[in-house]
């Protein structure tokens, strides 16, 4: 009977690996992007317009002779940064916020699961187009507009981590043994959520990564010309017949990102 | 009976307290639009007399219930930029929207129900190992990265369609529902992903049941066991997932639409919140969010009928 799960083992160790590699090729891209680009990523070159991609231009020129492979580097790089940020800032909020309220319990968690429950009901890209129309556009108003909508979700899968461990007995033999309500938390249940907090963490980087190229794409996040992946994929929809290598390159990292954390979430889940 | 009395009276919690959200949202966001309306330099006069023409001279809460009464009884108020009724604007544009997200929703319960369903009987290693990447790699397909995609290979390769060409919905239904296929496919590829592996993995442990074995102990073949109870048994978490599916496809619809250049709601709200256009965007909004708690109302109404054991409310632990 051991040998179906030797196999199984083996199978999620591949998802893992490759979700891994891709992640992680997804992040040298984006870090060295930060650092360096092999061209101008604005350097327009009336001589080299419209070229498919060759050794010399990985990804082919634009219609103003743009290097797209520097473009998508700096793309990419505000993409990742801005859903770094909203996972940073948004399962922060809302992973403390669920253990508060999943842990403690009471009135005051019975009034906000409900009041998270009714912003869940908004689609998170509608929530994030509200605070930006409170924020006013631009890539640090994204981050926090999308942070503040993914709140609810991480605030719920946390809530309901700690609220099923705070009566089992080794928390009540740690509060026995003198350990504070933080301590508890912090050094006791948080380790036991991690199983389902990490998975919710990289779901909500994919969520994050898409929903910031989403808006750029719909010219709300950030302006020009600090462009994003999605800013970039409008761009390329005008010049989709004289240069679809560009509108392929810009999807072709996105789907690489998502995937690949979605891949790692996977992997994680049955590690 | 008291079950669904009960779960009436959420609903209606629910709704208002998520119209009371944007309500308040748009408060936040702009406290004064008599002045962002009239610009920095009109009189303060004009202001007051623009204030008190909207209402907006009356305390909050009456605005509120003002402006909730108005949209129970379908007057939506008035654009602020076009100062035509809002409920005029968007007449148009609901049909649009609506079509596009059924057929969406259509196919995902058409591709992504089989999917689940026969996958689910593949036991072999690899193939469970290829359903996971193939999971992955649809779901990971970004709807708009798609639709982009679809646009080039269908609408300029193959010329099916005209991408941002958008035949009206009156005069041309077939044309128009040709066209919409293109931006429902893109946003139904990694949803319907989604409720195969969702599907899947509820049939995979309902089989696995004693009372699976017990039926086919009593005579029954193994389909007839999975037709007549294991389904059953597994739909539920897929409805529930179903119902989420629609407030992906309200959200995802609204970047969809601009893709393929439809003339939906969510062109309208882009465009309402560019020009801060409050009522309008106010609007929309609450009807996506009436659509996406709906739709949840109706999952929870599925599931209540196909499984007694939920009518008995949460009371008994």
């Amino acid at each position: 009977m051991s040998d179906p799960k030797v196999k199984k083992a083996k199978k999620h160790n591949i998802l893992l690996i490759a979700g891994a590699a891709l992640t992680l090729a997804v992040l040298l891209f984006t870090f060295v992007g930060a650092f360096y680009t092999p061209r101008d990523p604005d350097a327009m070159n009336a001589a080299e317009k419209l070229l498919p991609p060759t050794l010399n231009h990985l990804f082919g020129t634009d219609k103003f002779g743009r290097d797209i492979f520097s473009r998508v580097m700096k793309g990419t790089l505000s993409t990742v940064s801005t859903a770094l940020l909203t996972v940073l800032a948004g399962g922060g909020v809302g992973i403390l916020a669920g253990a508060v309220t999943g842990y403690f319990g009471g009135k005051a968690d019975a009034v906000l699961t409900r009041l998270g429950d009714t912003v869940t009901a908004f689609p998170a890209v509608l929530t994030a187009l509200l605070v930006v129309s409170l924020l006013g556009p631009g890539g640090w108003q994204v981050a926090i507009a999308l942070a503040v909508a993914f709140i609810p979700s991480f605030m719920r899968v946390s809530r309901v981590s700690f609220a099923g461990q705070r009566r089992l007995p080794y928390v009540i033999s740690a509060r026995l043994q003198g350990a504070s309500h933080a301590g508890v938390m912090l050094r006791h249940i948080l380790p036991n959520t991690l199983p389902s907090l990490l998975p919710a963490l990289t779901i909500g980087f994919s969520n994050a990564v898409l929903a910031e190229a989403g808006m750029s794409y719909l010219g709300i996040g950030v302006t020009p010309p600090d462009a994003s992946l999605g800013y970039m994929l409008s761009e390329a929809q005008g010049m989709l017949a004289l240069a679809p290598w560009y509108a392929v390159s810009c999807g072709a990292v996105l789907l690489a990102a998502v995937l690949g954390v979605g891949l790692l979430g996977e992997g994680l889940k049955d590690a | 009976m008291k079950t669904v009395f009960k779960k009436a009276a959420a609903l209606a919690l629910t709704l208002l307290l998520a119209s009371f959200l944007v309500f308040l949202a748009f408060q936040l966001i702009d406290g004064d639009p008599a002045r962002t309306m009239l610009g920095a330099e009109a009189t303060e006069a004009r202001v007051t007399e623009l204030q008190a023409e909207l209402g907006l001279d009356k305390p909050f809460l009456t605005r509120y219930f003002g402006w909730l009464g108005g949209f129970v009884t379908g007057d939506f108020g008035v654009s602020f930029s076009s100062r035509e009724q809002v409920g005029a604007i968007l007449a148009p544009k609901i049909g649009v929207t609506v079509t596009m997200s059924l057929l969406s929703f259509a196919l995902i319960v058409l591709f992504g129900v089989p999917a689940g369903l026969f996958s689910a009987r593949l036991r072999h290693p690899a193939a469970v190992a290829a359903q996971t990447f193939f999971d992955q790699l649809f779901m990971a397909v970004p709807p708009f990265v798609l639709g982009v995609g679809l646009s080039w290979v269908f609408g300029i390769l193959l010329k099916v369609f005209t991408p941002l060409e958008f035949p009206s919905l009156t005069a041309d239904p077939a044309g128009a529902l040709r066209y919409l296929f293109f931006p429902a496919l893109s946003l139904a590829v990694p949803r319907a992903a989604m409720t195969a592996r969702m599907l899947r993995a509820s049939v995979r442990e309902e089989l696995n049941k004693d009372y699976v074995l017990a039926s086919m102990a009593r005579g029954a073949s193994p389909r007839q066991a999975e037709v007549r109870h294991v389904l059953k048994n597994a739909l539920p978490p897929t409805v529930s997932f179903l119902a989420q599916t629609v407030a992906e496809l309200v959200g995802g619809g609204v970047i969809v639409e601009q893709v393929f250049g439809v003339p939906g709601l969510g062109g309208v709200l882009v465009d309402a919140i560019g020009k801060r256009d409050y009522p309008v965007a106010c609007t929309v909004i609450v009807i996506l969010a009436f659509f996406v708690i709906l739709s949840h109302a109706a999952a929870d109404a599925v599931n209540l009928a196909a499984d007694p054991r939920r009518r008995g409310g949460e009371a008994r632990v």
